[in-house]
């Protein structure tokens, strides 16, 4: 069965073209707007993996990403960080909040499925 | 007997001469001490205006920082804004590229094609603003790790030679067996060969472009040079400034904004390396440049 991915991301556009991306090679996704429908969401879709952008509205990113990390529930499930603000110590931030990767906007796709790839299939690793 | 005044009034005379010019010896002191007193003043005043003329200059000159650092900020921010639909739109034409959005025709990815060239080349100029941008307002962070030149070089290199057949130019490399290891930032290093090899691309129609990369005691000394148009004397001492573009632009056939030299010679200092240029007209021109193996040594 293929994989799961939920992509949380406040612009529509960019959930558009990376969720068609994701299906062409080969996962199924879901998406949330914001902060909120993320939990909602993987709740009800159980992902096999997150994309989450920072800057959400209702709930920000790095909340969500702990409080994910925080339930035993759901700690298993890869988190990669997606998002344009790119100081130095956001990465640092990231990592605090448990997230797996950090990976920055814009979008480059070979970057990001390398990710995803590493994250589903740690196996595969070197 | 006559009384003559004689030299009693002649004293009297002289006592009143004496007197008047007395008082206006008093008048003139009294001129001159309150003229003094005038300039003093003056001075004093021209002091006052200095001190507050002084102050307007350094308010002017920190709103002049002030200004840069905005401009900076805001060139920042602006490339910023500008890559993240780009990259969106990049990323839509390479999904119908690759048929991930449904069939095109071939002369439809033709035009598609003639998209992505543009937006990349958008895509480069406004990593080139930001990066730019950062250099001058001295915000750019180099993340410094040990880093094997030659294979990075030899990375660089390989990429080009889709071009080179393309164009039918030979790339000649000289690179060492080894790993040669200097203690650098990466992604800079690939910059600043990809810009120089770029540039040798773009100014040569026939011959050859040569790499080197070679071992010295100290540091690690690399070259790009061209078979191409060269550069003339009086044009050579402007090439690491930014906006600087010579000869006949119609020759060129991709076109670029002339920040790349300035960007590679920033890359370099921040390394504390050296970067310098030989160049003769329709012959050749050869890039140089040291990085010192470790910049704490
Ligand atoms: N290898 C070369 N041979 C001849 N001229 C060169 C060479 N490299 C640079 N120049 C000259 O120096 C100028 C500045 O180079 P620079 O790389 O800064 O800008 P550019 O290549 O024109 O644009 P950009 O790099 O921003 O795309 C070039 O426009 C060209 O006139
Ligand atoms: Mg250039």
């Amino acid at each position: 069965m293929a994989k799961k991915i939920l992509i949380v991301d406040d612009e529509v556009n960019i959930t558009k073209v990376l969720a068609s991306r994701l299906n062409a090679s080969g996962y199924d996704s879901a998406v949330a707007y914001d902060g909120q429908e993320a939990l909602d969401k993987v709740e009800a879709e159980k992902p096999d993996l997150i994309i989450l952008d920072l800057m959400l509205p209702k709930i920000e990113g790095y909340r969500v990403c702990r409080l994910l990390k925080f339930d035993k529930k759901y700690q298993h499930i890869p988190i990669i960080i997606f998002t344009a603000r790119a100081q130095p110590y956001e990465k640092t931030m990231a990592e605090s909040v448990g997230a797996d990767a950090y990976i920055t906007k814009p979008f480059e796709p070979d970057i990001l499925l390398k990710k995803i790839d590493e994250l589903l299939y740690p196996k595969h690793e070197g | 007997m006559e009384i003559k005044d004689g030299p009693g009034e002649d004293l009297v005379k002289e006592i009143e001469s004496l007197k008047s010019k007395c008082e206006k010896a008093q008048a003139e002191l009294k001129a001159t001490k309150e003229e003094l007193e005038v300039q003093a003043w003056g001075l004093n005043k021209t002091n006052e205006a200095i001190k507050v003329l002084y102050k307007e200059l350094e308010n002017k000159n920190r709103e002049l920082k002030k200004l840069d650092d905005m401009k900076n900020e805001f060139i920042n921010t602006v490339s910023h804004e500008l890559r993240t639909p780009l990259t969106t739109i990049r990323e839509v034409i390479a999904q119908f590229l690759e048929g991930i959005l449904g069939e095109t025709t071939s002369e439809q990815k033709e035009f598609l094609r003639i998209c992505l060239e543009d937006v990349d080349r958008l895509k480069r100029l406004i990593d080139d603003l930001l990066d730019t941008s950062k250099l001058e307002s001295g915000k750019f962070s180099l993340v410094m790790e040990w880093v094997d030149i030659a294979g990075l070089a030899k990375g660089v290199i390989d990429s080009f030679s889709p071009r080179a057949r393309v164009r039918n130019l030979e790339i000649k490399k000289d690179l060492p067996g080894i790993k040669l290891m200097a203690y650098a930032d990466r992604d800079t290093i690939v910059r600043v060969f990809t810009n120089l090899i770029a540039n040798a691309f773009k100014f040569t129609d026939t011959g050859h472009i040569e790499i080197s990369v070679a071992d010295k005691p100290e540091y690690i000394e690399c070259f790009v040079s061209d078979t191409g148009k060269g550069i003339s004397e009086e044009d050579l001492p402007k090439v690491f400034t930014k906006f600087q573009q010579f000869g006949r632009r119609e020759d060129v056939k991709e076109k670029g904004t002339g920040l790349g030299l300035s960007i590679v010679k920033n890359i370099i200092d921040l390394h504390k390396g050296k970067i310098w240029v030989e160049s003769k007209l329709n012959t050749g021109t050869k890039f140089t440049f040291i990085l010192p193996k470790s910049s704490q040594g």
